[in-house]
């Protein structure tokens, strides 16, 4: 069996923890505070992963503590899966259409786009996964390059109306989105040897990407808030860009490949899971 | 056909029937009977396989030396002293059976049979005629080596060897094709290819039970087994004997066909190919300036289209001033921007097929008409919108900087160009993530072909956008698992 190593599944954790970081400056609110909610979402998230961890310490298939556990897992998997899928695309494909067929075609592209990628092995999956961080990465990076001419600090806004609203946003956004999945397959399918370091790793990058994105995130799109001083920005806010002046379809774009990909490895960790359940013989491969 | 394979028998005149009844008296067949000392000798050729020339100079003197010599009697005796004794012949062989001697003698070999003798000797003459060596058509190179391969199998192994005179080089010849019997040689160095994978390889092309192998193309699919959906290829064509060497250096395994000036290497790339080998010959700045641009141009021949005809559901996106414009543009065009978009590029495509395979006198004629008069006929007819040209213009250019994937960069586009003209950006995103799943998910003989860039290898990614110092190739001793970057 092959293993799958370590910079794979870091870069596959990565690639499915950004929809909704990138969903939730849409949510509107104060930002800061929405951001504090995201964080903190990290804690119960590693408490997951913790339990995992010690679950798979018991490599014994037979053991009726780690078929009960795997099996809830599976279950909670596939409901929250199933839920967070249909809400993710009912999103994006009401930004594209206001008509239900448009809706429908819009979302059931994405759905046949994501059970391609779970069609592939887990491997493959995980280059997948590597090779759309960086596209998105990239575009993303032209993107506030190109958009840094038009950025209006206006979007930084200190003062909150709602600030438990707010952080409470935030920390459903960013940790109600089953984020453990993609360490669950590596778990299930034995790819990785999961240990604390790891668990460290993924949280720091998240914690870094959640800062990046963020403030990028809130510069571009948050129409949100209001006002708020940042003398760099108030000098670039009297250039205009020459092709491009609204980044909405550019992130529309990023965010939809990006959700895509998130789905496609969550049909993989729910094909993985159900394989284990179903398989005597323990490979899963 | 289990006739075929039985023992020759031991008199030359049921020889002689037995070859006649296989071939079907056909007319290129020459057998010469001599009488040697009252029993028969048969000299067997096909005509334009075996040089007359070369058969004067290998095989007159021993025959007439063996017919006048009366100390050597009977058919064992005659054949084992031409053999061993008088024959002086580098390429020559016993031939026991049928079988064998047919093939022998239709690759060019001259039999000599000899009654009372259940074998015969194949005598080495082939002399039919072949292109001679000239420059690469479809592999061109400023300042590389101008010489390419040949339809001749021989002249292409000894193009390689005149190359790498390494005693580790190794040429396996299998013949393929039930009727056509087509010489392939899979190429590798031995011990920096993976033995696996020459093994696998080996198999796929002992497996082939095709009736004709007339080219590359026949045997590609068998060694690329399991790729058949994929838009790119695990392996590679190249015209280039010294690319063919580059890449046997890092531990490919490059596979010749009879018939055909093209060798596949395999496993491939997708850095590849944006490397020429002009590049061993320019400066490393400038090279990574090149490598750069051409990769910049493969995502304007592949995705430009498909962002244009996509913008029609996010007209926002574009600058106030620039909107205004394509919108006055737009206004004359009777189709809707994503039809534009498609009538264009398939337009643009016919032509370029068109003039792939017309003369070089009537190809320009092509683009001058489709350039000029059709592009500027549509514009005025308002069939297309003035940007659009600029656009075609743009991409097809682009698409002509990596002529090796042009194929896949014109499905590409195409996908694109309907993902975004029915979906926008939605759409796009979704053909994008399924383009670029497909591209992932290939892995032939254990290397990733998108591999160094996914995944990532510091060490190697370098390279992609660089070209290796020569300093750094000296050190380096790559095997096919080792994924190199730099076979050209």
């Amino acid at each position: 069996m092959k293993k799958l190593s370590g910079r794979y599944s870091v870069i596959l954790m990565l690639a499915v923890s950004i929809p909704p970081l990138c969903l939730t400056p849409r949510a509107g609110g104060n930002m800061v505070l929405t951001m504090l909610g995201v964080l903190s979402s990290i804690l119960p998230e590693a408490v997951i992963l913790l339990i995992f961890v010690n679950i798979y310490k018991h490599k014994d298939i037979k053991n009726k503590i780690v078929i009960r556990t795997r099996s809830l897992a599976a279950v909670w998997f596939l409901g929250v899966q199933s839920v967070f899928t249909v809400c993710k695309y009912v999103l994006i494909s009401e930004n594209y259409s206001g008509h239900f067929i448009g809706r429908g075609v819009t979302a059931g592209l994405m759905i046949l786009s994501s059970l391609y990628i779970a069609s592939l092995s887990i491997n493959a999956s995980a280059r997948t996964a590597m090779a759309v961080m960086m596209i998105s990465a990239a575009v993303y990076i032209m993107m506030i390059i190109s958009a840094l001419k038009n950025a209006d600090m206006t979007n930084l806004h200190i003062a909150a109306d709602d600030p438990a609203g707010d952080i409470a946003g935030g920390f459903i956004a960013g940790g109600s989105l089953s984020e453990a999945s993609s360490l669950y397959i590596l778990a299930l399918g034995k790819k990785a040897d999961l240990n604390a370091r790891d668990i460290l790793k993924y949280l720091t990058v998240k914690a870094m990407i959640i800062i990046i994105i963020f403030t990028s995130v809130i510069i571009i799109v948050g129409e949100n808030a209001s006002s708020a001083m940042l003398p760099v920005f108030e000098i670039a806010a009297y250039s205009k860009g020459h092709i491009a002046e609204r980044y909405d379809s550019i992130f529309m774009m990023i965010l939809t490949l990006l959700c895509i990909m998130k789905t496609g490895t969550e049909f993989s960790a729910v094909k993985l899971s159900i394989r284990e359940l179903t398989d005597e013989t323990g490979d899963y491969n | 056909m289990e006739k075929n394979q039985n023992a020759l028998p031991a008199k030359a005149g049921e020889t002689k029937k037995l070859i006649k009844a296989l071939a079907g008296d056909t007319a290129d067949l020459n057998i010469t009977e001599l009488d040697n000392k009252g029993s028969s000798l048969l000299v067997i050729s096909a005509e334009g396989m075996a040089g007359s020339l070369l058969i004067n100079e290998i095989l007159s003197a021993p025959l007439s030396e063996i017919i006048s010599d009366e100390s050597i009697k009977g058919g064992e005796q005659t054949v084992s002293c031409l053999f061993e004794k008088l024959l002086i012949c580098a390429d020559k062989a016993y031939v026991t059976t049928i079988d064998e001697l047919m093939t022998r003698l239709f690759s060019g070999f001259c039999i000599i049979v000899c009654d009372g003798c259940s074998k015969a000797i194949a005598a080495g003459t082939q002399g039919f005629a072949s292109r001679s060596v000239s420059l690469p058509i479809a592999d061109q190179s400023v300042y590389g080596p101008q010489e390419g391969f040949t339809e001749s199998i021989r002249v292409n192994i000894s193009a390689i060897r005149r190359r790498m005179k390494t005693p580790k080089l190794r040429f396996e010849l299998i013949q393929t094709g039930g009727l056509s019997k087509t010489d392939t040689a899979i190429c590798y160095i031995e011990g920096r290819a993976d033995r696996k994978a020459i093994s696998k390889i080996r198999r796929e092309i002992n497996g082939i039970k095709l009736d004709t192998v007339l080219s590359c193309g026949y045997i590609r699919p068998f060694v690329e087994k399991g790729y058949s959906l994929t838009l790119f290829s695990p392996s590679r064509l190249t015209e280039r004997p010294d690319s063919v060497c580059a890449a046997l250096n890092v531990g490919r395994i490059a596979i010749l066909t009879d018939g055909t000036p093209f060798a596949i290497i395999i496993p491939a790339f997708f850095s590849e190919h944006f490397i020429t080998p002009d590049d061993y010959v320019q400066k490393p700045l400038y090279v990574a300036f090149i490598r750069v641009l051409k990769f910049f141009a493969f995502f304007l021949a592949t995705l430009f289209p498909g962002i244009y005809a996509a913008s029609v559901f996010e007209p926002e996106g574009f600058a106030f001033k620039l909107l205004l414009n394509l919108y006055s543009a737009e206004e004359s065009s009777q189709f809707p921007l994503g039809t534009e978009v498609l009538i264009v590029t398939v337009l643009l495509e016919i032509l370029r097929e068109a003039g792939i395979r017309l003369p070089k006198a009537v190809g320009s004629a092509v683009s001058i008409v489709g350039g000029l008069i059709i592009g500027d006929a549509a514009v005025k007819c308002g069939i297309i919108s003035a940007p659009l040209l600029i656009l075609v213009g743009l991409t097809a250019t682009s698409s002509f900087v990596i002529p090796e994937i042009s194929a896949q960069t014109s499905i590409i586009r195409f996908i694109f160009i309907i993902a975004g003209s029915f979906a926008g950006m939605t759409g796009l995103a979704c053909a994008l993530a399924v383009v670029t799943a497909n591209v992932c998910a290939m892995d032939e003989l254990s290397a990733i072909y998108t591999s160094p860039i996914i995944p990532v290898d510091i060490q190697r990614i370098k390279n992609v956008l660089m070209r290796k110092s020569f300093k750094t190739l000296q050190k380096s001793k790559t095997k096919a698992d080792d994924k190199g970057a730099e076979g050209l």
